[in-house]
């Protein structure tokens, strides 16, 4: 196997998580990172060594991701039961007030520069429920315009709004609960910096 | 809803759409008086901020870093 063959080998399980983590599903994300392999294994001459390789192939996973979620349109759009319950209820009373109020996050930029903040934020992304996530992971990490997101799922963006809002609303409470209120005090805070 | 009084349940959701399209004159007036007088959504807003900026932070680990997904080495 070429030198180039085997590093593409090294990146797989990542491209695989990453498919998976997108479309919930096992077989299209096997389906989408097979694509990629085959697309980049066809083409290494595409590979300029401009830019990491790995980001090389996350650029040609996305494309075959979307592929994927427009030849599962229908399928990919079903709302579990986590999508269908009313989060809103649950954050807010019936006239509309906050239940409980936000609390204050402060400026954490040592935070930010944790990798292990972003190993939380990771793992609160996992767990939306499938169409939140799809959703949220078709702007956030697919970086795809609102309007293409409702076309590519046959959604109204109404529909949208509601599903990035209640993402939102998981992902924030997530965060708090595994962040925030779990860290001792000084980490949710700027952290005076040491000489 | 009604612009000029917006629930705070409206005022977030109109938070996170804010994001991602252009709202109208209507709802950024009437989110103006809201978030005027409501510091729970203010604050709220702030979180969203800082998701945003997480978010950016977490893209770039996905799509660059080719440690992603391993332990960080032991300090």
């Amino acid at each position: 196997m070429s030198d180039f063959a085997r590093q593409i080998e090294t990146l797989q399980p990542q491209l695989l998580r990453y498919a998976r983590s997108q479309l919930r599903n096992d077989a299209w994300a096997e389906d989408a990172v097979s694509d990629t392999v085959l697309a980049a294994l066809e083409k290494p001459q595409a590979f300029n060594g401009l830019s990491q390789l790995k980001t090389w192939l996350v650029g040609i996973l996305k494309h075959k991701v979307i592929d994927q979620l427009r030849r599962h349109k229908r399928e990919a759009t079903v709302l579990d039961r986590d999508d269908a319950e009313d989060l809103d209820d649950l954050m807010f009373t019936a006239d509309g007030h906050w239940r409980e109020a936000p609390s204050d996050w402060g400026v954490p930029e040592q935070a930010l520069r944790e990798r292990q903040f972003i190993t939380v934020l990771d793992a609160c992304i996992e767990h939306l429920p499938q169409a939140q996530a799809r959703v949220f992971m078709m702007r956030e990490w697919l970086e795809l315009p609102a309007d293409e997101v409702c076309k590519e799922l046959a959604i109204t963006s109404t529909n949208l709004w509601v599903l990035l809002h209640r993402a939102r609303l998981r992902l924030r409470d997530c965060l708090q609960a595994h962040w925030f209120d779990g860290r001792p005090p000084a980490a949710g805070r700027p952290t005076p910096s040491t000489p | 809803m009604s612009l000029l009084k917006l629930t705070c349940r409206e005022a977030a959701r109109l938070l996170v759409e804010r994001r991602s399209r252009a709202t109208g004159l209507g709802e950024r007036l009437s989110l103006r008086l809201h978030l005027g007088i409501c510091s729970m959504c203010r604050r709220y807003d702030q979180q969203l901020g800082l998701m945003d900026q997480a978010l950016g932070r977490w893209r770039a680990y996905r799509d660059e870093d080719p440690t992603e997904g391993e332990d960080p080495p032991a300090r």
